[in-house]
C-alpha cells in the first residue's frame, strides 16, 4: 500500500455509527403482527423464496432487513425504501421455519414509518386516489363507453355516492389522508 | 346459488373482459351474481393496511358489512381482493379487541362488522360450491388436444391461514379445473412463480422488475409449446398480456401466447360465443386458440 493511500485512509472522517434503538423490537411487537421477530435465526428461507430478491437482491434482501431490526437499527429500517418493496406473495410467510409472518412485519414497519414521516411516493398517491374515488384504478371518460360497448353496466367516475360518503367519514375519523400527507412532507 | 359479486377495481375498470366472461359463465351455470352498488375498492392489505392498519381494516370491513347486510357470501374475481377480504374477515372474526377498534371507526359510517358472512374466489366457488362433476356436465366442446399452462399466482392459495384453499406450496386445483374441460396441462419451470403484478401496480417495486420476472416466465413457457396461459387474477393477466408486448419491445422476443382467465376457457368449453367472453379485448391476439378450437 502506498504512503499516499494510507494517509488518505487515516484522514478520512470516521463514519458515524448507526445508532441502535434496543426498544425497536418492543415497539414492533406492540404493532399488529410484529411480535416474533426475536425468533429469526437468519436462515435465509425468506430470501430464497422471494421473487423481488431474485431480481434485485441489492435493494431487497429480507433477511438483512430483519437483522437490522434485530440489531435495533430503527432509523435505518424505517427511513429506507426496502420495507415498501414486498408485493405480499406470502411465500416466505409459508416457509419461515420459525413461524414468522414477514408480511405482518412489513405492515408493522410501514405503519411506524408513516408515523415517523417516511412513506413511498407511489403507494401514498394510490391511497389518496382511493380516498378520493373509492377505487385504486381510477376510471376515466372512456371506461363507461368501453363497458357499454361490451354490454356491461356503467360504473361512473367514482364509487357510488353513498360509498364515497362512508369512505370519507371513515378516513376523516382516522385522519388517514392527513397522516399520509404529513409523511410525504417528511415531517 | 347467490353471491354478492365483488368485481374489484382492475377487473371493472381495465380488464373488463374478465367481468364480462365471468358474469356470462355464472349466468349459464345458474348462479346469480348480485350487484352491490356501494362496494368500493377492497383497500388492499399491501397498500392501505401498510399506511394505517386499523383504517385499512375498516375500509375493507365496510365492504364486508354490505354483504352481511344482504346475507350473502362475497364472490371475488380478483385474487388480491380475495386475499384482502378473506384476511380481514378472518382476523376480525377471531380477534374481538381488534374488531371493537375497527367497529369504533366504522361507527362513523354507521356500519358494524358482525362476522356473519364468508368470502370466496370464483375459482374456489367453482371448485367447492359447483364442483368438477357439474362442470364436466356443462362441457359442450371438450378442449381435447389443447395444451394449457396454468398460472396460480399468489393470493388464490396464500396466505393459507386466511384463504384456506388448496396447497400453498403445490397447488393443483386449477390444473384439475382445466383438465375437467378436456385440456392437457403442461409443466413449466415458473408455474408456481409470482408475477409481482400487485407490487408493480401498487408502486412498491418498479415495472422493470416485474417485467424481468415476466420475461423469465415467458422464456420457461417458450419451450413448453402451449396454446394458452390460464390465470385466475387480473393482475397476473395484465402482467402477461401487457407484458408480452413489453417483452417484444424490450427484448425483441415474440411469444404470442394467448392469456385467458379460467372463466373464459370454461366459456369456450361451454361453447359460448367468444364475443360474449370479451376475448377481442385482449392485447395478445387469441385467434390462434380459437382456430384450433374451431370457435372462430
Amino acid at each position: 500500500m502506498s504512503r499516499k493511500t494510507t494517509k488518505k485512509a487515516t484522514t478520512k472522517r470516521p463514519r458515524k455509527p448507526a445508532r441502535a434503538k434496543p426498544r425497536f423490537l418492543d415497539e414492533l411487537a406492540s404493532k399488529i403482527g410484529g411480535s416474533k421477530l426475536n425468533l429469526c435465526i437468519q436462515c435465509g428461507s425468506c430470501v430464497g423464496s422471494c421473487p423481488e430478491a431474485s431480481v434485485v437482491p441489492q435493494i431487497f434482501y429480507p433477511r438483512l432487513i430483519l437483522q437490522w431490526a434485530q440489531l435495533g437499527l430503527r432509523d435505518k429500517v424505517l427511513s429506507g425504501d426496502a420495507i415498501w418493496i414486498c408485493s405480499f406473495c406470502h411465500k416466505c410467510d409459508e416457509r419461515c421455519p420459525q413461524g414468522l409472518k414477514l408480511t405482518e412485519l412489513w405492515l408493522a414497519m410501514r405503519n411506524l414509518a408513516v408515523e415517523d414521516g417516511h412513506v413511498a411516493k407511489a403507494p401514498a398517491t394510490l391511497v389518496k386516489t382511493l380516498c378520493e374515488t373509492g377505487r385504486t384504478v381510477a376510471a376515466d371518460e372512456f371506461t363507461d363507453e368501453q363497458r357499454s360497448d361490451v354490454g356491461l353496466s356503467r360504473i361512473g367516475l367514482t364509487a357510488s355516492k353513498k360509498a364515497m360518503d362512508e369512505i370519507k367519514k371513515i378516513v376523516d375519523k382516522t385522519r388517514l389522508v392527513e397522516k399520509i400527507k404529513r409523511a410525504e412532507g417528511g415531517a | 346459488m347467490k353471491y354478492a359479486l365483488f368485481v374489484g377495481c382492475l377487473a371493472s375498470v381495465r380488464e373488463i373482459s374478465y367481468e364480462k366472461a365471468s358474469r356470462k359463465v355464472l349466468d349459464e351455470l345458474g348462479i346469480e351474481p348480485v350487484t352491490v352498488e356501494d362496494f368500493s375498492c377492497c383497500s388492499p392489505v399491501c397498500l392501505v393496511h401498510g399506511m394505517d392498519y386499523t383504517t385499512g381494516l375498516a375500509l375493507t370491513a365496510r365492504n364486508i358489512c354490505l354483504a352481511e347486510e344482504r346475507k350473502l357470501k362475497i364472490l371475488t374475481l380478483c385474487a388480491s381482493c380475495f386475499e384482502t377480504l378473506s384476511k380481514t374477515n378472518s382476523v376480525l372474526k377471531k380477534d374481538p379487541k381488534l374488531r371493537s377498534e375497527v367497529n369504533e371507526i366504522l361507527a362513523a359510517a354507521n356500519r358494524e362488522f358482525k362476522g356473519t358472512t364468508e368470502v370466496t374466489h370464483i375459482i374456489k366457488a367453482l371448485y367447492e360450491d359447483v364442483g368438477l362433476e357439474k362442470l364436466k356436465a356443462v362441457v359442450k366442446r371438450p378442449l381435447n388436444d389443447l395444451r394449457v399452462a396454468t398460472f396460480y399466482g399468489c393470493h388464490l392459495v396464500r396466505p393459507h391461514d386466511f384463504v384456506e384453499f388448496d396447497d400453498p406450496e403445490s397447488p393443483t386445483v386449477l390444473d384439475n379445473l382445466v383438465e375437467t374441460l378436456g385440456a392437457k396441462t403442461v409443466y413449466y419451470d415458473q408455474k408456481k412463480g409470482c408475477c409481482i403484478g400487485c407490487g408493480a401496480f401498487f408502486g412498491g417495486v418498479s415495472e422493470e422488475i416485474a417485467l424481468e420476472l415476466n420475461h423469465r416466465l415467458m422464456k420457461s413457457l417458450g419451450d413448453a409449446k402451449v396454446d394458452c396461459l390460464v390465470t385466475t387474477c387480473p393482475f397476473c393477466f395484465f402482467r402477461f398480456d401487457m407484458g408480452q408486448l413489453q417483452i417484444a419491445d424490450k427484448w425483441g422476443e415474440h411469444y404470442d401466447i394467448p392469456v385467458l382467465f379460467y372463466t373464459q376457457l370454461l366459456g369456450l368449453a361451454m361453447k359460448l360465443n367468444p364475443q360474449d367472453l370479451g376475448l377481442s379485448l385482449h392485447r395478445v391476439n387469441t385467434r390462434s386458440l380459437l382456430e384450433k378450437l374451431n370457435a372462430v
